[in-house]
């Protein structure tokens, strides 16, 4: 050690190495195994779930359920639309934020771009209603 | 080595020691790591599997707490127990599951605070009952709108002596009919999908109290159904 001061031993410089090394590929399994999408399949069940509750209310003045009242007509878009907003806002927790869209019109608030939404399009006599839901 | 002094041979022995241990270490570490990102990524799959399928099961219309596709059943809900997860949902022994609606926890077979939830939107749809006691005083035939939607209608009819209430009829259609008289409680199912009209033919007067209406309407409130599930 007189003369080899300052210089490590090359076994120790070695081990560093390894352990680096060993280090690098486990790194890669701690960052490379992704977190799965689990917003996605959460916020698909929450629009299914209030399209299913609305499907089966009953509409408030005509037609078969309160989703078709709401695709039937300008009019009757116009008439329905707050209500539907509201029903939405009662069912849905208070961090999810939904629209609710019809061949004339779209209720409920504006969709940002670029946050997960999930949706759920029911079939009516009138068109597609289709239903919304993003966290907020 | 050559020329070295002996104990330069033994520094290094030490050294080679070391950077074994430190090296096996490591790699103990490593595939600890390893293998906890796999393992998580697995369980909690299985537990969004588990949650979600069981979620489903419940809001489904055959289950046996929902009355429709989404709507639950409050008698049901209230007489849902712990031990209900297991008997009726087999599969779940070997996991921890809990069932809560809006805060409120229906069911639990252990401890699921690491587990994984799955939440449904649901209304919860309770039967109340509720009675009418029309005062059906006048000539003719007097009727009765009931206020709210029902399933069935309890009517209780206790005419005076020199009363006979022969017929009733419901939405124009005759439900009861005796030419004698009627007396005395009878259950009548009526359609839930709009509000029933009676119609009640009685030759005499008939007096508050004499017919008593009781009909269940329906009140609905939304809730959200939790589900969690901790493998």
């Amino acid at each position: 050690m007189r003369d080899g001061r300052g210089q490590l031993s090359t076994p120790v410089a070695e081990a560093g190495l390894g352990v680096i090394l060993i280090f690098a590929v486990v790194s890669t399994f701690a960052l490379g195994v992704p977190a799965p999408d689990t917003q996605q399949a959460q916020l698909d069940l929450y629009a299914e779930d209030t399209a299913t509750v609305l499907s089966g209310e009953a509409p408030r003045h005509q037609d078969a359920t309160r989703l078709t009242e709401l695709a039937r007509s300008e009019d009757a878009f116009e008439r329905e639309h707050e209500h539907a907003d509201r029903r939405l806002d009662e069912l849905l927790p208070d961090n999810v934020l939904y629209q609710i869209e019809t061949d004339h019109g779209i209720a409920g608030m504006e969709r940002p771009g670029g946050v997960p939404y999930g949706s759920a399009t029911v079939p009516t006599e009138h068109g597609d209603v289709t239903i919304r839901v993003w966290y907020a | 080595m050559q020329g070295d002094s002996p104990a330069r041979g033994q520094a290094n022995l030490v050294a080679l020691a070391v950077a074994v241990v430190v090296l096996t270490a490591a790699l103990g570490v490593g595939l600890a790591i390893a293998d906890g990102a796999f393992g998580d990524a697995e369980r909690d799959a299985t537990e969004r599997a588990t949650a979600a399928s069981l979620a489903e099961t419940l809001v489904h219309p055959d289950s046996s707490l929902s009355a429709r596709h989404n709507v639950l059943n409050a008698s049901a809900v209230a007489q849902f127990e712990s031990q209900d997860i297991d008997t009726r949902h087999t599969g779940l022994e070997a996991h921890d599951v809990t069932v809560r609606l809006d805060d409120e926890t229906l069911a639990t077979t252990g401890d699921t605070t690491a587990g994984t939830t799955i939440r449904r939107v649901v209304l919860v749809e309770e039967r109340q009952s509720a009675t009418r006691m029309p005062g059906l005083s006048g000539a003719g035939d007097p009727a009765v709108t009931l206020p709210r939607r029902t399933d069935r209608v309890v009517l209780t009819l206790d005419p005076n002596d020199d009363t006979t209430v022969s017929t009733v009829r419901i939405d124009e259609r005759v439900e009861l009919h005796n030419e004698s008289g009627l007396a005395g409680e009878h259950e009548v199912t009526v359609s839930p999908l709009e509000t029933a009209t009676l119609g009640i033919e009685a030759n005499g007067e008939l007096s508050e109290g004499d017919v008593r209406i009781e009909y269940f309407p329906v009140r609905t409130r939304s809730a959200v159904l939790e589900v969690t599930v901790d493998a």
